[in-house]
């Protein structure tokens, strides 16, 4: 772009004002709060398909400020209620405070690590929109969920599952998706922290530009936590070309028993149950 | 420029082994993150699987014993996005492996770079796109 300009300049200072008036107010259009590297990014912000997240991205890709944790909502986890508290004293995560060689944590079972734990794995996932609904293919456990946006609610009487109900709809440039009808057999994040039935979960995504999507949700729990847990913002790269693969990622228990075996138990120092 | 690009790999991989954040689904509390280590030795064995890839080393240690080390990384899909493939490691190969070590010292670690003997570098972390 600036080398563009130059060159415009040399020749003729008119066409380089007529220029700056025409690009200037593209680009503080696309003013975001995502720091940009490039004024290429800049300009392919303007290009961003409105309502439209379809893409493949992932959340551990290089390159991005302030991407936010991951494997936890935040730093700073909302106060926990004696309930959740108890749950978290006895879990023994791999990661954390709690961090432990000997995990117990119940993905390594191939549990499902399930909603919201998943949406900040580093592992890439697919976003495909339908009129009626939008889903997510995780490359992680291989394992999808819909988001329904044709207007209905959330049935009532839910049995609990692993991914929940989900509904979404638009509020201006944000994408956001209100999920309850969760089991609590799924740890909340890799550190441990537990969540209820109760879960009342709520995530908003945006495309700041072409390349990215961001995600911050709100974990509403009161058998769990006394007060509303935010997430920081989750930042995700859209991958591309040969960059966007998702292989088959299933979690096969003889896999993770031999890895078990191999690997973990020689690291630990002990056997691991 | 061309005298400039043996600082700017240098700071490159300075930057990228500071800033590599160790990821296993597993947990990172086995391994030692604050005293990264560089084994040398031949592959006996080259794992392409999930959940992890892993790589087995014998390795002579300064008493001129062999040492058998098994090291992992992230899983295939990661490292092929990181420039690995399923073959670019083979028996017989001889290889520099930077890991984290265990800390209960067994020969286990999570491994941060590869060099093989062409010099080419295995890296664990994506590059920018």
């Amino acid at each position: 772009m600036k080398r563009r300009l130059k060159i415009r300049y040399r020749f003729t200072t008119p066409v380089a004002i007529l220029a700056a008036v025409l690009i200037l107010p593209a680009a503080s259009f696309a003013q975001t709060d995502v720091p940009k590297s490039t004024s290429a990014k800049a300009e392919k912000a303007v290009q961003t398909p409105a309502h439209n997240l379809s893409g493949m991205y992932e959340f551990f890709a290089r390159g991005v400020k302030g991407q936010g944790i991951y494997n936890t909502p935040s730093k700073d986890p909302a106060p926990m209620t004696p309930w959740a508290q108890a749950k978290y004293d006895a879990a023994k995560p791999g990661y954390g405070p709690k961090a432990s060689v000997d995990t117990t944590d119940p993905i390594l079972r191939c549990n499902p690590s399930g909603i919201p734990r998943i949406l900040y794995w580093p592992q890439p996932f697919e976003i495909v929109q339908t009129p009626e609904r939008v889903f997510m293919f995780f490359e992680h456990e291989r394992v999808w969920r819909q988001i329904w946006t044709d207007g209905r609610s959330h049935p009532k009487d839910l049995e609990p599952t692993w991914m929940g109900d989900s509904i979404g709809k638009w509020e201006g440039d944000t994408f956001v998706v209100d999920t309850i009808g969760l089991n609590d057999k799924s740890w909340l994040d890799a550190y441990g922290h537990p969540h209820s039935e109760e879960l009342h979960l709520v995530e908003r995504y945006r495309r700041p530009d072409a390349n990215t999507l961001t995600m911050q949700f709100t974990v509403d729990d009161p058998k769990a936590y006394t007060t509303h847990w935010e997430s920081d913002t989750k930042i995700y790269t859209l991958l591309r070309n040969e960059k966007a693969v998702m292989e088959e990622l299933f979690c096969i228990p003889d896999e993770e028993d031999a890895f078990t075996k191999r690997i973990r138990e020689p690291a630990a120092g002990r056997p691991i149950n | 420029m061309k005298g400039k690009l043996p600082i700017v790999l240098v700071l490159v991989t300075i930057l990228l082994i500071v800033q590599g954040t160790l990821f296993a689904h597993h947990g990172n509390a086995a391994y030692d993150d604050k005293a990264p280590a560089t084994i040398k030795g031949t592959v006996t064995e080259f794992q392409w699987v999930n959940p992890h890839v892993q790589i087995y080393v014998d390795v002579k240690n300064e008493q001129g014993e062999i040492v058998h080390w098994a090291c992992e990384t992230f899983s295939p899909s990661k490292a092929f996005r990181s420039g690995w493939t399923k073959d670019v490691l083979k028996p017989g190969d001889q290889v520099a492996v930077t890991v984290y070590p265990a800390k209960s010292h067994a020969p286990v670690g999570f491994i941060r770079k590869v060099v093989l003997a062409n010099g080419k570098e295995l890296g664990t972390e994506e590059q920018a796109q």
